[in-house]
């Protein structure tokens, strides 16, 4: 699959260059710093540091030693083993593995492994049983107070 | 195995309501309604009106009991509180302390 | 014999509070608190309608209620949780469902964007109120040789000062008072 990522920002690398087209996406590697925001087609694979906004069409895997950290982030699905955090949206669907760390409020669905730190809320549309949904009408406002 | 089981250590303060076999070997304040048997294990604490099925009590019960079948007091059972049922029995060694009022 | 856990079957509806020491299986539905120092098991066919604690819970069915565990909260593949989620350790499985916030150990704070807008809908003043008193009573205390001299001047001072508080603290309080506030009306509604 073609896939074209680009960064808009300062960059800096230092061993590994920043963006590296590859059949299975792109990726930025261990050793890079991105400054900026990243946008575009395909899966994204992040060893590196990230500091901006991420949004790929694809799916975004943040590696054991890669760090994401911006405001809003989007993607497919979303595979934490590193770091991410957002202070805004993360959109797609969110994998936490075991021995990550992150903070953002998503939008869908998430898993979570059992180890992993996180820190944040978590928004996923759908209906309580209807026994539990009459029961208080405070929670049910809460239940659509999202805008 | 009785479906719903009050193991020794819980307190329920409030109504339980129910269609299956109870037994109780905690603490329950408030009311207990089951359309099967009651199970009322020594030990047990019951501050409650019951209705039931077949009741059975070997532990405290502290309120009135209105059964469909037969209400079984066992020894070293203390009851107090009306009994209204179709039979009840009394074991030797069982406190009890009310009104009986069989359907004859 | 004595069991150490607790089964409340499927068909079972408990209005009221659980609490005690042993462990609980929940298959049927509870309104009201669940507080158990052991075990919380929830199975898919529980429906629970307000806030649940214990040690590890194992969520498979429906909580409407915050979800506390001292050591460990699961949320299986078809929980469906409205409600905040607190634990050292949390599990999430894909195909759980969960409107709340999650906090773990190490998690540290919430994003704060999402955290103001949620408070926003939410009653302020009293939250306000609280934040405001205790800045006087700060103040009033780390003023108080001052105060001596000339007590009505200093006594207006703080006040003005409170009202003027840069809005971080106060976000931070309005997320307390309007937790309590949300707590309240949950258990309110348990009851009837």
């Amino acid at each position: 699959m073609a896939s074209s990522v680009t960064a808009r920002g300062t960059h800096s690398a230092n061993k590994t260059s920043g963006s590296t087209r590859g059949g299975s996406g792109a990726r930025v590697g261990a050793g890079t710093r991105i400054r900026g925001r990243i946008s575009g087609s395909g899966d994204l694979t992040i060893d590196g540091n990230v500091e901006g906004d991420v949004n790929v069409s694809g799916d975004l895997t943040v590696g054991e030693h890669g760090s994401v950290r911006g405001d809003a982030v989007e993607a497919e699905s979303i595979t934490v083993a590193g770091t991410l955090e957002a202070e805004g949206q993360v959109t797609g669907q969110l994998r936490v593995l075991v021995g990550s760390h992150v903070r953002c409020n998503v939008k869908g669905s998430i898993s979570i492994d059992e180890g992993a730190e996180f820190a944040g809320r978590i928004d996923a549309d759908f209906d309580l049983p209807p026994e539990l949904e009459g029961h208080s009408s405070s929670a049910r406002a809460g239940t659509s107070r999202r805008s | 195995m009785a479906s719903t089981v009050i193991g020794a250590g819980i307190t329920i303060d409030g109504e339980i309501t129910t269609d299956e076999d109870v037994v109780v070997e905690g603490t329950i304040r408030g009311k207990l309604t089951a359309k099967e048997s009651i199970t009322i294990e020594a030990g047990a604490v019951v501050e409650a009106d019951v209705v039931s099925g077949p009741l059975t009590v070997a532990g405290s019960l502290t309120g009135n009991i209105t059964s469909s079948d037969r209400v079984d007091l066992q020894g070293g059972a203390k009851v107090i509180g009306n009994v209204k049922a179709t039979r009840i029995t009394i074991a030797d060694g069982a406190q009890f302390k009310g009104n009986v009022d069989m359907d004859v | 014999m004595a069991n150490d856990v607790a089964v409340l079957g499927r068909s079972t509806h408990v209005r009221g509070r659980i609490t005690g020491a042993a462990s609980v299986e929940i298959a049927g539905r509870v309104d009201g608190e669940v507080d158990i120092t052991g075990d919380v098991v929830i199975e898919t066919t529980g429906l629970i309608g307000a806030n649940v604690s214990g040690r590890r819970v194992v969520v498979r069915g429906a909580v409407k209620g915050d979800l506390t565990g001292t050591e460990s909260i699961t949320l299986e593949d078809g929980a469906k949780v409205v409600g905040d989620v607190r634990a050292p350790r949390i599990a999430i499985s894909q195909g759980a469902l969960l409107r709340g916030f999650v906090q773990t150990a190490g998690g540290g704070n919430a994003p704060r964007a999402k955290a103001h807008s949620t408070s926003a809908a939410r009653p302020a003043i009293p939250a306000a109120r609280t934040s405001a008193a205790q800045l006087d009573q700060k103040r009033s205390h780390a003023e108080k040789p001052a105060a001596k001299s000339a007590p009505a001047k200093i006594a207006a001072k703080p006040a003005t000062k409170a009202h003027k508080a840069p809005p971080p603290p106060v976000v931070h309080a309005l997320k307390k008072g309007a937790k309590a506030t949300r707590r309240v009306g949950v258990l309110a509604g348990g009851k009837h």
